[in-house]
């Protein structure tokens, strides 16, 4: 599959009369964008708003982070399933705006958690301070079930960034870059003396506030399965995942994957990167045994020398990470695995709740408890009432002079277990 | 409403004893009234008033005593410190000639393992928010119910 990305640099965002782009700025009228939220009956109201790198800004709860795109050539559209038929996607033409993200926002439950800070030290932590974000805050009607909720601000996400995705249709790219992956023979011809890798990209999927959906089917329901990671790109997989800020992936950071985009930087070089191989992370013991197996199998009939794995979540996710390293190892097949670690505010504690010799390949994204005093902003896009509720906060959180006392797990992206965050060792 | 509901039982009950061995008998242990009041009547619903903590203890006593493991017990992004509802799925251990049964060594694990992890999260106070105590019910709900769908499959 081969797929060219066009990449539009956005370098400012400004609400006006008439939505365009035009030199680098996104200009948006929300009156064009309410509709596209409204046409779903569950919601009451939207009201947009604009956070900027370096802005006195928090935006909170957020639930996901898109990064709007277009199709402009090859099958299907973007985020097929959603809003677009199911044809398959990953080949063609894909324009994406750069440097913004359309986020959702919205109390769909009260312990909900994720925090992007525009400034201070808390924007340090999140990969989303770069960015120029169109936040998109919606209220449900009155009496609407969690379950519902979610859907309905999830599906209006994906709306909003499709709806502003179009408005790159025309626009020439400021850089182009091409993805492309063979055909097994024509890999095995192509790349004889390079490593077969792939890369096993396992999707939260647990119920309520943690479900990934792949080409609009829930992924607890599905086996795993081979999938070309420019798929991924053009929206194949979102997310449904609220809970769990630091380490969940929001569909920003499927779409933009960074051990895909290494693994295609390596590609032809050091490397032959075969496919990305998708599984799910159920809460029923046989499931995992099944989706382990099934992708310790794909791994050996692919003949794959050796595989990334990456997780999302923690605690039951360790498990099926464990699983699958354990089995692909026993098939002959190298693993390294990325997680993050919840070893504690003191960082002694054991980092994940499973463990195996053959994991002795490991790279972290961090640890999730280490705490952090957030600063006093002038603005918050969102609500702050239910803070000292969610994870990695206590009652203590909110001090009287404004600044939050808080583990880093509350701010999203903080340790993100695909690599996309910004701690390191170094 | 009750006489079908009733009725529905019976008929899993029937099918229960058609097939016998061969359809996995569980029961859930839980601490959501949530749960309890959604899977009583269809299920066998052991409910634990405590804390999740002695949710996962009681699961850790019956594990010990012959019980296996069918859900993880750490299910859930939302922490263990946090949300104060948890739901298990056991199968019950078979007593060989009148002897608990020999521990599953995975649940033994398993469990170990989220009891640890219990531990280490820092304390909070008791959430007493009835619209938080629901939100909470209703995500552990959500996800007790995708470990029943494969249980029931």
């Amino acid at each position: 599959m081969r797929l060219e990305l066009g990449k539009i640099n956005i370098t400012d965002i400004q609400f006006a009369n008439e939505s365009k782009i035009e030199k680098g700025v996104l200009y948006v009228n929300p009156d064009d964008l309410k509709p596209v939220v409204l046409e779903d009956e569950k919601i009451k109201d939207v009201v947009f708003d604009i956070a900027k790198p370096g802005e006195s800004v928090r935006i909170t709860p957020v639930k996901d982070v898109i990064e709007p795109r277009v199709k402009v050539e090859g099958k299907g559209g973007i985020f097929p399933g959603w809003t677009s038929k199911v044809d398959t996607v990953g080949s063609g033409k894909t324009l994406a705006l750069k440097g913004m993200a359309v986020v959702t926002a919205g109390k769909i439950v009260g312990f909900q958690e994720g925090i992007i800070d525009m400034t201070g030290i808390g924007a340090q932590y999140t990969p989303f301070s770069k960015t120029l974000n169109l936040c998109m805050v919606c209220e449900p009607v009155e009496g609407l079930k969690q379950h519902d909720y979610e859907a309905a601000v999830r599906k209006a996400g994906f709306r909003v960034a499709a709806k502003v995705g179009e408005l790159a249709r025309g626009i020439e790219p400021d850089e182009t870059c091409v993805y492309e992956t063979q055909g097994i023979k024509e890999g095995i011809e192509k790349y004889p003396d390079l490593p077969r890798v792939g890369y096993v990209s396992m999707l939260q999927t647990q119920g309520l506030l943690h479900d990934t959906y792949v080409y609009g089917v829930d992924a607890k329901q599905i086996i795993p399965t081979i999938i070309s990671p420019t798929e991924v790109m053009d929206g194949a997989i979102v997310s449904g995942n609220c809970v769990s800020a630091c380490d969940k992936n929001p569909t920003y950071i499927h779409q933009n994957n960074p051990v895909v985009e290494d693994l295609f930087a390596q590609h032809g070089k050091t490397l032959n990167f075969v496919c990305q191989i998708i599984t799910n992370e159920n809460v029923y013991l046989a499931d995992k045994e099944r989706s382990s197996n099934m992708t310790a199998k794909l791994c050996r009939m692919l003949d794959l020398d050796g595989v990334v794995v990456t997780q999302e979540g923690f605690g039951n996710p360790d498990t099926d990470l464990i699983m699958n390293c354990k089995k692909i190892e026993a098939e002959g097949v190298k693993t390294v695995i990325v997680t993050d670690e919840y070893a504690g505010r003191d960082g002694k504690s054991q980092s994940l709740a499973d463990a195996d010799a053959a994991a002795d390949a490991v790279v972290t994204g961090g640890n999730a408890n280490e705490v952090i005093v957030l600063p006093k902003l002038d603005k918050v896009i969102g609500m702050l009432d239910y803070v000292n509720k969610i994870a990695g906060a206590s009652e203590d959180t909110l001090r009287p002079d404004g600044t939050l006392e808080v583990e880093i797990q509350v701010i999203t992206g903080a340790t993100n277990e695909m690599g996309f965050g910004v701690l390191s060792a170094r | 409403m009750m006489k079908q509901r009733e009725c529905c039982t019976r008929f899993a009950r029937g099918i229960l004893f058609f097939y016998g061995d061969n359809k996995m008998k569980y029961f859930i242990l839980t601490n959501n009234p949530m749960a309890a009041e959604e899977f009583g009547d269809t299920h066998d619903v052991r409910f634990v008033d405590g804390r999740l903590i002695d949710v996962l203890i009681r699961a850790r006593d019956l594990i010990n005593e012959g019980a296996v493991l069918l859900s993880h017990p750490l299910y859930g992004s939302v922490k263990p410190n946090e949300t104060p509802f948890r739901s298990v799925l056991l199968q019950q251990g078979k007593s060989q000639d009148g002897e608990l049964p020999p521990a599953d060594t995975e649940s033994v694990r398993l469990i170990g393992n989220a009891v640890s992890a219990f531990e280490k999260f820092i304390d909070k106070k008791e959430v007493t928010d009835p619209k938080l105590l629901e939100d909470f019910m209703v995500v552990d709900l959500s996800l007790l119910k995708s470990a029943v769908e494969s249980a029931d499959r």
